[in-house]
């Protein structure tokens, strides 16, 4: 224990000059989605720095209850966001799960996900189907429209979550092709788990846009998962089979861009990649940085390239009133709301009423909304309240895993709303445009 | 602590509002201010003002320190716990318990953040103006406390000014009641005065009644650029001889233009000497009046440019430089030291002159910006503490900004506080006597000394 303990010093001591930027103004308060459900400094950046510095200066001795505290953290970046000093807290909270990761280990569950099945695709995806199988025979149908599904025993993992297991395949006929743009482009697509193994509608549109528009695309069978969990739960090892896993596989075709439609693996591509790639020797620094200056957001990609003035509303949708979610990842991480927005415009008519708040984190956070479950839902009850206040019956947003969050709380309410990622959207007001096939 | 003692507070609050694990106590060991760190006993956060009283209570029976904590945003280490004490959360205390648009007040406990009250006002047409740099996070109970200012200290004054009456819990956890919510009110003494700005050593304020007023219809913003200080300074001078009070009067230096510049890249004139913020509000006519007045002594005084907003948009643009400073200063070294000497208001050049020469002699980079209508500047110290040579140069360099602002007739602190940075000034600047009779005050208040010992008072 004591070498460990100092070996992880070692390691933190590298994160002293990071650290020392926080100037404890408490800024970070305002925008906390954690902090604003508990109160507690503990859960705020300025706390969570505090604790690391306090471990760093050997005042606290305990790396494993610092760790604990780290984790009641949704990685949502709102804090960095909004901090005067520029201090890059999610990279901090990052590289510190990882440092105690490697020196205590990671917890059994994550270890049989993160290692055994997530990193894994064929088990990866042999998993889910026997999940899907046995699904059935445990949950029932909680909210027809919206899809989801709630336990029908009592059980402690699953509390009373609505679930979103699948969307069903879209009724509307796929999109033909449109020639208008001259082939040879080619675009690769970052899939991403919550797409794949719940959302593959989303996977669907975002495949018909590009293809609808002319490009080539380039999207590997067995791309891996981005490796956020992984890192999140600070599982440098998986994560660095991710990366390997997912460099072979994009390197077997030439793309100048590689999209994605959800913005946690943009931001993974795009500055977690590279932040983390000098810890690895298995591959190289420069393949790493082709794949990140690459990478970008859908709704980005889509907005710098394409002409969309061309494209009607979805005039099935007339009557609603729509209202649009900006994820924490893409907003924050990556600094990108105009796109998202012109697109929802583009497919409605210009009807998007702005929702108070539309940067609050829904509070899903990925292992966050597993750990801290009521916390999450209490977190996504305020942007339920915030959702009502526009009088909105479509919600738009830009991320599966926002989308996986929303499903959930709606669900329970017994709301009559819809969920749409903008690129289903669009590929809705594409098709009303009489371009299906 | 003893296990009985932390039982009964325990049995006071209950489990789930008692901390006393090492990492929570920690996480409470600090403010915003650059000062040594202290680790409370324990950390108790009442969900009512009974249990804080009770809390007080036991606290004075068994000689335990107090230090009451909103944000943690305090500058002068007020918030840092006393060694062997306790800190009391008031986060819990959060409700605003009357808004009368009527007779123009409200009721408040002292946990309510100060932007969330603030905006409540507005959307009824009412105004609570007292805006501190902190007020996304502050609590109204910390701005008391302190005596908090703002931007907009020089029209409407500051926190003082909108206190009509409080309820403390004093040391034995009694409530006493001062002021009203009356706009007159010479009943008794005016503790109100006392207790306000008393930084937590007096008592454990639990209700506050504010002031409001209505809200000011029309407002204009305009940034002007100076090649010299003294320019500025005489258009301020001659503004206000003009019987003009702006709403906000801030001054940015070159040092701070240029460090706002390199980060926004937004095109400020980075030979500039000094920017004017100014902003007029009131009735539409009288601010458009005034806001060509203000133009027209812009201009006489030499400004280089002058920018005025037309509309909201260009108005946002026109406050990003000012809202922009501190974070632009905050990035350039590790660690950010805020100070806040004071000097009337004419005095301006000269304390900008004293401050660059004071950086230039310990070689430290010192960035000024601050509320130039009312002489409360910001000299923000840029350095790194680890170095602890260049920390010598800082300790320094604060001493002899105190001294400079009280050698121009100026204060210690015009808004941060005095808490444990400032606290062996303060005879300095006034004298031994008002520091016994102060020392005096508080014992005789507060006879064993549990509410925030070692704040303030140098005992
Ligand atoms: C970025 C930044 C900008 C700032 N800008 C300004 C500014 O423009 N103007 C300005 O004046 N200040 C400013 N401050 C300083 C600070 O925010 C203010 O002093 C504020 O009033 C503190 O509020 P708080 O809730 O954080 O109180 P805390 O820091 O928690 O406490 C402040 C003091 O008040 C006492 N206290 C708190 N609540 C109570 C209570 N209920 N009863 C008795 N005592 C109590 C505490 O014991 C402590 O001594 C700034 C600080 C930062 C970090
Ligand atoms: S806002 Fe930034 S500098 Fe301020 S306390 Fe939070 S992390 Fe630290
Ligand atoms: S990343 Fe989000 S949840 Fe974590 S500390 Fe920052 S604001 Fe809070």
């Amino acid at each position: 224990m004591k070498s460990k303990l100092l070996s992880i010093l070692e390691s933190l001591r590298e994160l002293d000059t990071q650290l020392i930027q926080c100037m404890r103004c408490g800024m970070c308060q305002a925008v906390c989605p954690v902090y604003q459900e508990t109160g507690l400094e503990t859960d705020v950046a300025r706390g969570k720095l505090s604790l690391l510095d306090g471990l760093l200066r050997e005042i606290l001795k305990d790396p494993i209850k610092v760790k604990k505290r780290l984790e009641r953290c949704l990685l949502c970046g709102s804090c960095q966001a909004n901090c005067p000093s520029g201090v890059r807290a999610v990279e901090i909270f990052l590289r510190a799960r990882t440092i105690v990761g490697l020196y205590l280990g990671i917890g059994p569950l994550e270890r049989i996900l993160l290692r055994g099945v997530i990193s894994n695709p064929r088990i990866f995806n042999g998993f889910f189907k026997l999940f899907k199988i046995v699904s059935k025979l445990l949950f029932k149908e909680a909210h027809p429209s919206l899809g989801t599904s709630c336990s029908r025993i009592p059980l402690p993992v699953l509390k009373d979550r609505h679930i979103k297991f699948q969307t069903k395949p879209r009724e509307t006929k796929r999109l033909r092709f449109n020639t208008t743009r001259p082939k040879g482009h080619t675009v690769a697509v970052f899939v991403g788990c919550v797409i794949d193994k719940i959302f593959p509608t989303i996977k669907d549109a975002t495949l018909d846009i590009l293809l609808y528009y002319g490009y080539d695309v380039f999207i590997p069978e067995t791309q891996a998962c981005c490796g956020i969990p992984a890192l999140s739960s600070g599982d440098l090892k998986s994560f660095e089979a991710l990366l390997n896993k997912n460099l072979e596989v994009f390197s077997e075709r030439e793309f100048e861009f590689i999209v994605s439609s959800c913005p946690t693996c943009t931001w993974t591509i795009k500055e977690i990649w590279p932040m983390f790639s000098k810890n690895f020797t298995s591959f190289r620094d420069t393949d790493i940085q082709k794949l990140s200056n690459r990478a970008m957001d859908i709704n980005q990609f889509l907005i710098a390239n394409l002409d969309l003035n061309a494209i009607p509303y979805a005039r099935n949708r007339e009557d609603q009133i729509v209202t649009y979610h900006d994820p924490c990842h893409l907003r924050k991480s990556l600094k990108i709301w105009e796109e998202p927005r012109k697109l929802v415009r583009t497919c409605t008519n210009n009807r998007l009423i702005e929702m108070p708040f539309s940067d609050m984190c829904c509070g899903m956070g990925g292992t966050f909304n597993i750990k801290y479950y009521d916390m999450s839902s209490s977190i996504a009850k305020k942007k339920r309240d915030y959702f009502k206040a526009t009088g909105a019956n479509l919600l738009t947003t830009a991320c599966p895993a926002c989308m996986f969050q929303l499903h959930d709380i709606f669900s329970k309410n017994g709301d009559n709303i819809e969920i749409l990622h903008t690129i289903e959207l669009l590929s809705e007001a594409i098709s009303c445009n009489g371009s299906t096939g | 602590m003893r296990d009985s003692l932390v039982k009964r507070f325990e049995s006071i609050v209950g489990k789930g509002n008692l901390f006393s694990e090492r990492e929570v106590l920690y996480a409470y060991s600090y403010d915003a201010a650059v000062v040594p760190q202290t680790i409370p006993e324990l950390v108790i956060r009442p969900m009512d003002p009974e249990a804080a009283s009770k809390v007080i209570r036991v606290c004075n029976e068994e000689d335990i320190p107090i230090t009451v904590r909103g944000s943690g945003t305090n500058l002068s280490g007020g918030a840092v716990p006393s060694p062997g004490g306790i800190v009391i959360l008031t986060n819990a205390l959060n409700r605003i318990l009357e808004l009368n648009e009527a007779d123009l007040y409200a009721v408040v406990e002292p946990g309510v953040i100060t932007a969330k009250f603030a905006s409540l006002v507005e959307s009824k047409g009412l105004f609570y103006p007292p805006d501190p740099g902190s007020q996304s996070v502050s609590t109204l109970g910390g701005n008391v406390a302190e005596n908090a200012g703002g931007l907009r200290g020089l029209k409407y004054g500051v926190t003082k000014d909108y206190v009509m009456g409080l309820e403390l819990f004093d040391a034995e956890g009694n409530p006493i009641k001062t002021g009203s919510r009356t706009v007159k009110c010479v009943t008794g003494y005016n503790l109100s005065g006392l207790i306000t700005g008393s930084e937590g050593t007096l008592g454990f304020i639990y209700k506050i009644i504010l002031k409001l007023l209505p809200y000011p219809r029309h407002r204009k913003a305009m940034v002007v650029y100076y090649d010299d200080v003294m320019k500025a300074s005489i258009t301020v001078s001659e503004i206000i001889g003009a019987r003009i009070l702006p709403c906000t009067l801030e001054f940015m230096d070159n040092f701070t233009i240029r460090a706002v510049e390199a980060y926004s890249k937004a095109g400020l004139p980075t030979d500039a000497a000094a920017l004017l913020l100014i902003e007029v509000d009131g009735h539409p006519s009288q601010v458009e009046e005034d806001s060509l007045t203000i133009e027209a002594l812009c201009r006489r005084n030499g400004a280089l440019q002058i920018k005025v907003a037309g509309d909201q948009r260009e108005r946002d643009r026109v406050w990003e430089a000012r809202r922009g400073a501190l974070s632009a200063l905050a990035k350039l070294r590790p660690t950010v030291i805020l100070e806040d000497a004071t000097v009337p208001r004419s005095r301006i050049p000269d304390m900008v002159k004293e401050v660059q020469t004071i950086a230039k002699r310990h070689q430290l980079l010192i960035g000024t910006f601050g509320h130039a209508g009312d002489g409360n500047l910001h000299p923000t110290i840029l350095t790194d503490k680890r170095d602890r040579e260049e920390w010598k140069r800082v300790e320094k360099a604060i001493e002899e900004i105190f001294e400079a602002a009280l050698a121009l007739g100026g204060t210690l602190s015009g808004e941060h506080g005095i808490g444990i940075a400032k606290s062996k000034y303060l005879e300095k600047e006034t004298n031994r006597y008002t520091l016994l009779y102060s020392q005096k005050i508080k014992r005789a208040l507060d006879p064993k000394s549990i509410f925030n010992p070692g704040k303030v008072l140098y005992e």
